[in-house]
């Protein structure tokens, strides 16, 4: 019986070890409420000024032979994979028809843009976990670097849209926030996704702060939606006149 | 979907402006002489709310019953609607919208305003 403790004792002993190293570091910059002050000002709403679409003509995806026909077949602008989903990450936080924002709280920046898309960006000095499911946004952990943010994001759904194919297993991506000046935040994204990229995806993106104090919210599924075929998701323009419609003038 | 090589213009009164995400629509009773009901219902894609927020429009821009030209990007199919380009009112001011085939949220701002329409019934 005393043997038997004693082993328990031992392993409790390396449990707690091995917690209190998993824990979050107060001396980490931001970790706490007065350090906060200490991080870059990223408050308000930032917005990019291109389209995915157009992002993605001026700077094609490394893409696989086989990932490009499938891009190709969806088309250039139809996106139907992405239609009616809950918002996921593949690389873009968004910012052309929803605008971005940073919230800054101890030990984690929270990026949110107006289209419903929910990052929460651990900077407590945690590691990235080993085990992890795949969700919509992935697990980001990020630490400063001065006055940059650098994230790491795993776990990211394979079935996510990138670019007209799902994104793929094992999946990781970079990036590299900062101040570029006082109205120009850099975003400097790095993405490899060996299952459709033939080698990592590396681009800038650069976001301006947008003079709005509220949001507004952007989404793409509703009741209905004359621009967009519910059933395939591809774009359409439905010429069905509203119900509601008062009468023409006289002649 | 949309002609990206050229651009139209009718001239009507406006029957509904839409205020839905994620594009806005804006419809426009134009006349027409050789249809039994005497006018064709247009209807003109927008960008999306929130970009129109930005570019000062609001879902009262234009009024139910107000006389607009528009200029647009013709669809493809040759029915009567396109994307919106610019609109002037009869007071001649110019509203520009946003999106259009093949440009990015200016797209607009390269396509020249339609004279205004004449203040009459």
């Amino acid at each position: 019986m005393v043997r038997g403790w004693h082993w328990i004792s031992a392993l409790l002993g390396v449990l707690a070890l091995a917690t209190a190293s998993a824990q979050p570091t107060s001396d980490l910059p931001g970790a706490t409420y007065a350090s906060l002050a200490e991080l870059p000002d990223w408050s308000g709403w930032w917005g990019f000024g291109q389209a995915a679409p157009d992002e993605l003509r001026t700077q094609p995806l490394p893409l696989k032979p086989a990932a490009r026909d499938a891009a190709r077949a969806a088309g250039p602008d139809a996106d139907p994979l992405r239609y009616c989903r809950p918002a996921q990450f593949t690389g873009s936080n968004g910012g052309f028809t929803e605008a971005v924002e940073f919230l800054f709280t101890p030990g984690r920046v929270t990026l949110t843009n107006e289209r419903g898309l929910l990052r929460r960006i651990y900077a407590d000095g945690r590691a990235m976990p080993t085990a992890l499911d795949p969700t919509n946004t992935g697990v980001s952990i990020g630490h400063w670097e001065g006055q940059t943010l650098v994230v790491e994001t795993r776990g990211i759904n394979p079935l996510a849209p990138y670019g007209g194919v799902p994104i793929g297993g094992n999946v990781r991506i970079t990036e590299r926030m900062f101040l570029k000046d006082p109205g120009t935040l850099q975003i400097d994204v790095v993405t490899e996704a060996p299952d459709v990229l033939t080698q990592p995806d590396r681009r800038t993106r650069l976001y301006k702060r947008v003079a709005k104090t509220m949001a507004n919210e952007v989404t793409w599924c509703t009741e209905y939606d004359r621009s967009i075929e519910p059933g395939s998701g591809r774009q359409r323009f439905d010429l069905t006149p509203p119900r509601d419609l008062p009468p023409p003038p006289p002649r | 979907m949309f002609d990206a090589g050229r651009t139209a213009t009718v001239t009507g009164t406006v029957a509904k402006l839409e205020w839905t995400n994620p594009h806005v629509f804006i419809w426009l009773y134009v006349p027409n002489a050789a249809r039994d009901s005497g006018f064709d219902l247009y209807a003109f894609e927008n960008g999306s709310p929130n970009v129109l927020l930005k570019r000062g429009w609001s879902r009262e821009t234009f009024a139910v019953g107000e006389k607009l030209s528009i200029a647009y990007w013709p669809l493809a199919d040759g029915r009567t609607g396109g994307h919106f380009a610019v609109a002037t009112r009869v007071d001649g001011s110019v509203i520009r919208g946003a999106g259009g085939p093949g440009g990015g949220v200016d797209a607009s701002d390269a396509i020249n305003a339609p004279a205004a329409p004449a203040n009459k019934p």
